[in-house]
């Protein structure tokens, strides 16, 4: 039950990578200015890329299944 | 500066330091010891091989030339591990469950073991690894050229390719492992992952902190299209690259080695699936800083590819140059150890091998002779793709960018998706539509991208890439079919890959696969469904007694399985729980079900639950065998038992007859007993009277004696007449037959009883019969007489009517002649009808004593023992009459 709960979660994560790195979405944020004093778009790209890391550290050990015997 | 010399020999004491930790650790392996080194984050770092000097210094120099784009090269594989449930994971299982040893190997087995698909598949690896061992080539050369000065290119080249090709000969063929598994490779790889990660965030931190004075600077005063690169970032370009970078990490045949057959541990994916995106992070982090300090600060004509060793340099930091320097070459050797051990693997195993085998077939295959031609394959096959890179380094001249020469590389092993993909998830592929697609692709991929690459220095001039070949714009390498405008490497990838699936998919739905691929779909597509879901392979073994316990209770009873288990774990020396499923285990537990199920059912049924076993073609004939043969038993069963009940009815009903038949025994007895009874009882009274009374008058004792006598007569009779029935009736008393006039035993009866009838003022009447003048019935004389006169007899006494009489009517029907006795006094009534031929029986009608009742059950006796048969018909209105039958005499027939 709670492996098929992560499992969904998974999917939905690498969906949410997939929509969210690629156009149309990332289109959105094509913007050519600075954000804190770097360039938004390389900000916005390391920002998913850390959030799917999180998400793939939370889900790892739900996934992963029990300790070996 | 750097000496030369001091290059040389960091070079030399790092490889040695490698070299030493691959042997202990291979050492250690074989003594059983790998306790950490078989830890997820070894796994995860050996996957970082990912990383090559294309990333170390290329990916400085794609950000410096195009801006962002570079970063999609990390972003693709991060997404297959972030969804690593959904494809690595069934791509290791698979690879685990069947030994697979490439890529090659994977796509060959899962296409019914296909050689032709094999060798191809080898070719396409090793064509498509040329490239990148060269981009290896070209950057040790380029950053050795960068310390050592203007070295000759090529020479310096060469050196390095035949210093690569030492090292990983080294490396990688020291030993032949059953699983192609390197352990100590694995761990030398780990350590130049951790070394060329150091490298890259110390030049990082150095250039952001130690040049540009803080991460603000690096950024402040720089045009957005030195950032952004081209007009817009998140174009075809981008996704193309996406695809690529997340095809690569699978197809790739190194990444393939490290993820898929150096996987000890299925779980180790899960620890991965974050660990190695983060690496990249890491990796990638200072990557933009790096390329935009080296775009402001370095002279135009540099080479931004070589920005991470150029920039301390150029800032005096050699010691940091030289750690930059073994980040790169560590990136490099890293590269082409695991590259080379895939590919050579791939082109011994499915190349060299069987062309070896079928040379010394025939001469004596001693096991290290086999080995030995094992290692020198590999050696030879290390040698062979380093000498193509080599080649593809010399003839491009080594001035492309790193990356675009990475990028050609990638689009060469995405060939393998469609097939890969589609033997994974669609049980519909086959091996022919796999052959079709992935010769297309790598033959478009190798006229729109490969051949192009070296610009018109092989086969392609430089004319026919620029205007087609012969000059057809229809057939440019850039543009085919006139896909003007488009980027290179997008065009390519959709021309070669939309021909690759497309092709895939058609010839796929157009062919049949063959028996064995059927075999090897279920192998491939049904990896998980078997057994459940979250059962890793290593906790098979419990799973599958439990699962057998549950087979074994289904068929036997939950107690008898119980103790059968109890049994079986005992043997084992286990106090409870269930028993280890050895083969012992197994195969008893087969022979137990096989008594409830039949052998055949017990073994595919256990065989699927133990081993995961595909129920074979004759299995499945020997289960339908077995339930015809069940259905024949069934059959012949409720035949026997039909059979069975049929015989208990008959003998029911036999018994049943004879129950009636002692009951008519007792019953005769009691009623003879009661008939002999009456005129002995008279004779006694009557004797007793003549003794004790002397003084009787003699008339008087005239008339005892003689009742004394008339009683002593019927009894006499009374005895004769229940001799005779009964010796009718058991057949003993055998009748003569033989042919007899109708007409005049008829008339001989009717005189016989005229005396009776005028006495008893009855009219007699025999109706004439002219018909039957001459006819002669099978009877015996005397006994028709007697039966007749019996029936007569009856007719005379019991006729109550005022003017009785009697008629005698014979009758022909066919082969059978009916006499009926009528007389008007109306017969018998119905319910009498079936009692009257029972012994003792008299008519309702009859008042008085005079007939001992034995009468119409003789006549029935006689005339069954003469053939014929005596009934009683009814007319309408209720009066009955009786009719005796008798069959025409025949000479040659006798009557019993």
């Amino acid at each position: 039950m709670r492996q098929r709960k992560a499992r969904d979660r998974s999917l939905a994560t690498l969906l949410a990578g997939i929509a969210l790195l690629l156009p149309p979405i990332a289109l959105l944020f094509d913007v050519r200015g600075t954000l804190f004093g770097l360039p938004a778009t390389l900000l916005y790209l390391f920002f998913v890329w850390a959030a799917l890391i999180v998400m793939a550290r939370l889900l790892a050990p739900k996934l992963r299944g029990p300790d070996r015997p | 500066m750097i000496s030369v010399d001091l290059l040389l020999t960091v070079c030399i004491a790092y490889v040695a330091l490698l070299f030493g930790i691959a042997f202990i650790v291979d050492r250690r392996t074989r003594a059983g010891r790998l306790r950490w080194l078989s830890s997820p984050v070894i796994y995860t770092l050996s996957i970082s091989v990912y990383c090559t000097s294309w990333t170390f210094y290329g990916a400085v120099g794609s950000a410096a030339r195009n801006g962002l784009e570079f970063i999609t090269i990390y972003l693709g594989p991060t997404l297959v591990f972030v969804g690593w449930w959904w494809l690595l994971r069934k791509l290791v299982r698979i690879g685990r469950a069947n030994r697979i040893t490439s890529i090659a190997d994977l796509i060959s087995s899962r296409y019914g073991k296909s050689s032709s698909l094999a060798v191809l598949a080898t070719l396409i690896a090793v064509i498509a690894t040329t490239p990148y061992i060269a981009l290896q080539l070209q950057s040790v050369t380029l950053s050795y050229q960068v310390i050592a000065g203007e070295a000759d290119r090529i020479t310096t080249a060469f050196w390095v390719a035949l210093g690569m090709a030492a090292f990983a000969i080294l490396f990688g063929t020291r030993n032949v492992d059953a699983n192609e598994r390197h352990h100590g490779v694995v761990a030398a790889i780990a350590v130049e992952a951790v070394v060329k990660l150091i490298a890259l965030i110390a030049v990082g931190v150095f250039v952001i902190w130690g040049v540009a004075g803080g991460l603000d600077a690096v950024f402040a005063d720089v045009p957005m299209e030195m950032i952004y690169g081209g007009a817009d970032i998140f174009g075809p370009r981008w996704v193309a690259l996406m695809f690529l970078s997340a095809t690569a990490i699978i197809c790739l045949p190194r990444q393939f080695q490290v993820t898929v057959v150096e996987n000890i541990d299925e779980r180790h994916l899960a620890t991965a699936s974050w660990l190695f995106p983060l690496y990249l992070f890491l990796m990638t982090l200072f990557i933009a800083p790096i390329a935009i300090v080296g775009l402001k600060l370095m002279p135009l004509g540099a080479n931004p590819d070589l920005y991470v060793l150029t920039l301390p340099l150029a800032e005096g930091r050699s010691e940091l140059a030289l750690l930059a320097f073994l980040g790169g070459f560590s990136s490099a050797t890293s590269m082409v150890i695991v590259a080379a051990i895939a590919v050579s693997t791939m082109v011994s195993n499915h190349i060299v091998m069987p062309i070896a085998l079928n040379v010394i077939s025939g001469a004596s295959q001693v096991s290290g002779d086999l080995r030995r031609l094992l290692l020198v394959s590999r050696r030879f096959s290390i040698g062979l793709v380093l000498a193509l890179g080599f080649l593809y380094f010399s003839l491009t001249g080594g001035t492309d960018a790193l990356s675009a020469i990475g990028l050609i590389a990638f689009l060469g092993v995405a060939q393998f998706l469609p097939s890969l993909l589609g033997g994974l998830f669609w049980r519909g592929a086959t091996r022919a539509g796999a052959l079709a697609g992935m010769i297309a692709g790598i033959l478009l991929w190798a006229y729109t991208l490969f051949l192009p690459s070296f610009g018109g220095d092989l086969i392609l001039s430089a004319s026919a890439i620029a205007n087609g070949p012969w000059g057809i714009a229809a057939l440019r390498p850039h543009a085919l079919l006139g896909l003007d405008g488009v980027d290179p490497l997008v065009h390519a990838l959709v021309v070669s890959l939309g021909a690759n699936a497309g092709l895939f998919l058609v010839v796929s739905v157009l062919t049949e696969a063959s028996p064995l691929e059927r075999l090897q779909v279920a192998q491939f597509v049904d990896v998980f469904s078997a057994r459940s879901d979250d059962a890793p392979a290593i906790a098979f073994g419990a799973a599958a007694a439990e699962d057998l316990f549950i087979l074994a209770q289904r068929i036997l009873g939950a107690e008898p399985a119980r103790a059968l288990f109890d049994d079986m774990a005992r043997a084992q020396g286990e106090r409870s729980g269930l028993p280890r499923p050895t083969e012992a285990v197994i195969g008893q537990l087969e022979r137990v079900l096989a008594g409830s199920v039949g052998a055949a059912s017990a073994h595919a049924m256990v065989g699927r639950v133990a081993e995961q076993r595909l129920v074979g073609m004759t299995e499945l004939i020997d289960i339908a065998d077995e339930a015809q043969r069940l259905i024949e038993t069934t059959r012949q069963l409720s035949e026997k038992s039909a059979e069975l009940e049929a015989t208990a009815l008959q003998l029911t009903q036999a018994n049943e007859r004879l129950r009636v038949l002692d009951a008519q025994k007792d019953e005769f007895l009691s009623q003879v007993s009661h008939e002999l009874r009456t005129p002995m009882t008279s004779i006694r009274s009557f004797t007793e009277i003549l003794l004790s009374e002397p003084s009787l008058a003699s008339e008087e004792r005239q008339r005892f004696v003689g009742i004394i006598n008339e009683e002593s007569q019927r009894l006499t009779r009374l005895l004769d007449e229940i001799l005779e029935v009964s010796r009718l009736e058991a057949g003993a008393l055998a009748l003569p037959v033989g042919a007899v006039a109708l007409e005049g035993a008829v008339r001989a009866a009717c005189n016989t009883v005229s005396a009776l009838a005028q006495a008893e003022h009855v009219k007699l009447i025999i109706e004439p019969m002219a018909q039957l003048t001459g006819v002669e019935v099978q009877a015996n004389e005397d006994r028709l007489r007697q039966a007749l006169i019996n029936l007569l007899g009856n007719a005379i006494k019991y006729n109550r009517a005022d003017a009785p009489e009697i008629a005698v009517r014979a009758t022909r029907r066919g082969d059978t002649v009916m006499i009926d006795v009528i007389d008007n006094g109306g017969g018998v009534k119905r319910p009498e009808a079936e009692k009257i031929f029972e012994k003792f029986a008299r008519g309702g009608a009859a008042g008085d004593v005079r007939g001992a009742g034995l009468g119409l059950p003789i006549s029935l006796a006689i005339m069954r023992a003469m053939g014929g048969d005596l009934t009683v018909e009814f007319l309408p209105g209720g009066a009955s009459y009786f009719r005796l039958h008798l069959a025409i005499y025949r000479a040659d027939a006798r009557a019993e």
